[in-house]
């Protein structure tokens, strides 16, 4: 049984279509890449499926659940767990309290563990020396990992990562593709929202392509990013003239 | 006292504020003056009030302006119950806790299930006190304007009445150090996790399980009960209630201004802000002289509007600085 499923999903907002009838099965296991030019509907099939928003039509089944209309702290607690494309840290709490309120899992931790569970999350994603800092204050990286962080300490079967390499440094971009590595390593299903090729192929085992709304390819990174129809929803038509 | 358990804000807070009452408990058994005492007993009720509301206007981040309607309901309940049936006021005060949180579950359902927005929240919670008011100056039953009166059988601690205005105060001092507690536990729970969350950031919240409706009500339930235990206690200690005063916009905001800016997301900053705002009232109204209720009004929420900008975490934020520098935490 694939870990979550998606049939044709749809959203819309007024008359624009956002996501458009999106068939997707995601296996135990596997780092799935969403890529698709600016617009093309990834951030809101995330906001869908962790339940920020309500499809029109289509059906959404997490371990053969439908979770369809269900609120986002119900998703989080059946094990989807997601970043956010803009970061939305608490500012005003310290990195570890930020991390602490993940890890009670919506109560389905107690404090003293969830508390431990956050410390050992912070060394995991490399925030020990920002650990007591504001979350406010800390960088754009520092904040990615935080998100990061936070997402992961729910425990969740499945995180959806909304561009979290955006707006890194080369650097910052390695440790980040490793740090994913070690999420599905450590038996998380990963689904990679990313504009930064370079990440989503290392990465990514499978890719999909997103174009207005709708699922224009799936299927091997290399081979996927090669076909007609996805370089010309990112580059256009090739001109009759060139 | 470890200082281990005083590197903690929290904790360091529990302890000062636990200590100002025991002071102020010790100061109160030397006071001279009934005048003085009765000073001390509504300074002692204004900051539970104030600290109370701490939960629900600060932790939860929600903007629950109209708060005077759970202590105005307690009086009622312990008023009514009190001279119409005969129930013993200590009884009253758990009834009043429930009797308010249930009206604070019912707002909660109604405003957080329909999802209004913070500003409308807080016009409603304004609106109902009013509302409430309204209702209790034409219920023919509660004595409509003219309130209830107690009859003060003397000196019957069974009976919550004293000639000496000292128990009155152990009592309030004993609430307030009720509501200290509950505050201080609340912060330290999961549920103070939670109330951090949802009031940092609602969506991010909700990604991490954390069902902020659910959380907010209990926030509101808690806190509007802890008013209406104080709002009975209240009516025992003044012996009469005005629908007029008990519902007040004026002694509303008068509740408010010690927590916002004293700091409403701490435990010392109403503590202190009440104990010291209420009597500073109080000689202002004296000064202000007795026609200017309008004026008070306009004072207050200039104030108040003004302390929510300028010092959106209060006196005590500054407080908390020092106190990180002082033990060290960065």
């Amino acid at each position: 049984m694939s870990l979550l499923e998606l049939e044709r999903v749809t959203k819309r907002f007024g008359g624009l279509t956002a996501v458009d009838a999106v068939s997707l099965a995601v296996e135990p296991g596997e780092i799935l890449g969403v890529i698709g030019p600016n617009g093309s509907g990834k951030t809101t099939l995330f906001a869908t499926v962790s339940g920020f928003l309500a499809p029109e039509a289509g059906a959404m089944r997490f371990e053969g659940q439908s979770i369809a209309g269900l609120k986002p702290s119900r998703i989080s607690a059946l094990g989807i767990a997601r970043t956010f494309q803009v970061v939305q840290p608490f500012a005003g709490l310290t990195v570890f309290d930020n991390v602490v309120a993940g890890a009670l899992r919506g109560g389905r931790e107690r404090l003293a563990p969830a508390q431990r569970a956050a410390d050992q999350v912070i060394s995991r994603c490399g925030l020990e020396a920002e650990r007591n800092k504001l979350a406010g204050a800390l960088t754009i990286a520092g904040r990615k990992r935080l998100e990061i962080a936070r997402a992961l300490a729910t425990r969740p079967k499945l995180i959806l990562l909304d561009e979290v390499m955006a707006g890194l440094r080369p650097t910052e971009v390695d440790q980040a593709i490793e740090l994913v590595r070690t999420i599905r390593a450590s038996g998380v299903t990963v689904i990679v929202v990313e504009h930064l090729m370079r990440a989503v192929m290392a990465l990514a085992e499978r890719l999909c392509v997103l174009h207005h709304g709708a699922l224009i390819a799936q299927g091997d990174p290399r081979e996927v990013i090669e076909r007609p129809e996805v370089v010309e929803a990112y580059f256009g038509r090739k001109s009759a003239h060139a | 006292m470890p200082r281990r358990f005083l590197s903690d804000w929290r904790n360091w807070q529990l302890a000062v504020a636990m200590a100002f009452v025991v002071a102020a408990g010790a100061a109160g058994a030397f006071a001279g003056s009934d005048y003085f005492l009765q000073i001390m007993v509504l300074a002692a009720i204004y900051a539970a009030v104030g600290t109370a509301w701490t939960i629900s206007g600060g932790l939860s981040g929600l903007l629950l302006l109209g708060y005077i309607s759970f202590f105005g309901l307690g009086a009622y309940v312990d008023g009514l119950l009190y001279t119409k049936f005969g129930v013993n006021p200590w009884l009253c005060m758990p009834i009043a806790f429930a009797a308010a949180g249930l009206l604070a579950w019912l707002i909660a359902l109604l405003t957080l299930r329909f999802g209004l927005s913070e500003d409308y929240f807080a016009m409603f919670t304004v609106a109902l006190s009013q509302v409430l008011k309204y209702i209790l100056l034409n219920w023919e039953f509660a004595g409509r304007a003219t309130g209830v009166y107690l009859t003060v059988v003397k000196d019957d601690f069974a009976t919550l009445s004293f000639v000496d205005r000292r128990p009155y105060l152990y009592i309030a001092l004993a609430l307030l150090a009720i509501v200290i507690l509950v505050t201080w536990a609340v912060q330290r729970s999961r549920l103070g996790y939670y109330l951090a969350a949802v009031r940092e950031n609602d969506q991010a919240a909700e990604a991490l399980g954390i069902d902020s409706a659910k959380v907010k009500t209990k926030a509101i339930v808690l806190s509007g009960a802890l008013a209406g235990m104080i709002g009975a206690f209240y009516t025992q200690f003044a012996t009469f209630i005005d629908p007029k005063q008990v519902f007040s916009l004026a002694t509303n905001f008068e509740m408010l201004l010690g927590p916002v800016l004293g700091g409403r997301l701490s435990i010392v900053g109403p503590v202190f802000g009440a104990s010291f705002l209420k009597p500073l009232q109080d000689l202002l109204r004296g000064w202000l002289g007795g026609e200017a209720d309008a004026l008070y009004l306009v004072l207050y929420g200039a104030v108040l509007t003004v302390g929510i900008l300028v010092l959106p975490k209060g006196v005590a934020a500054y407080v908390e600085a020092w106190h990180r520098r002082r033990y060290g935490n960065p």
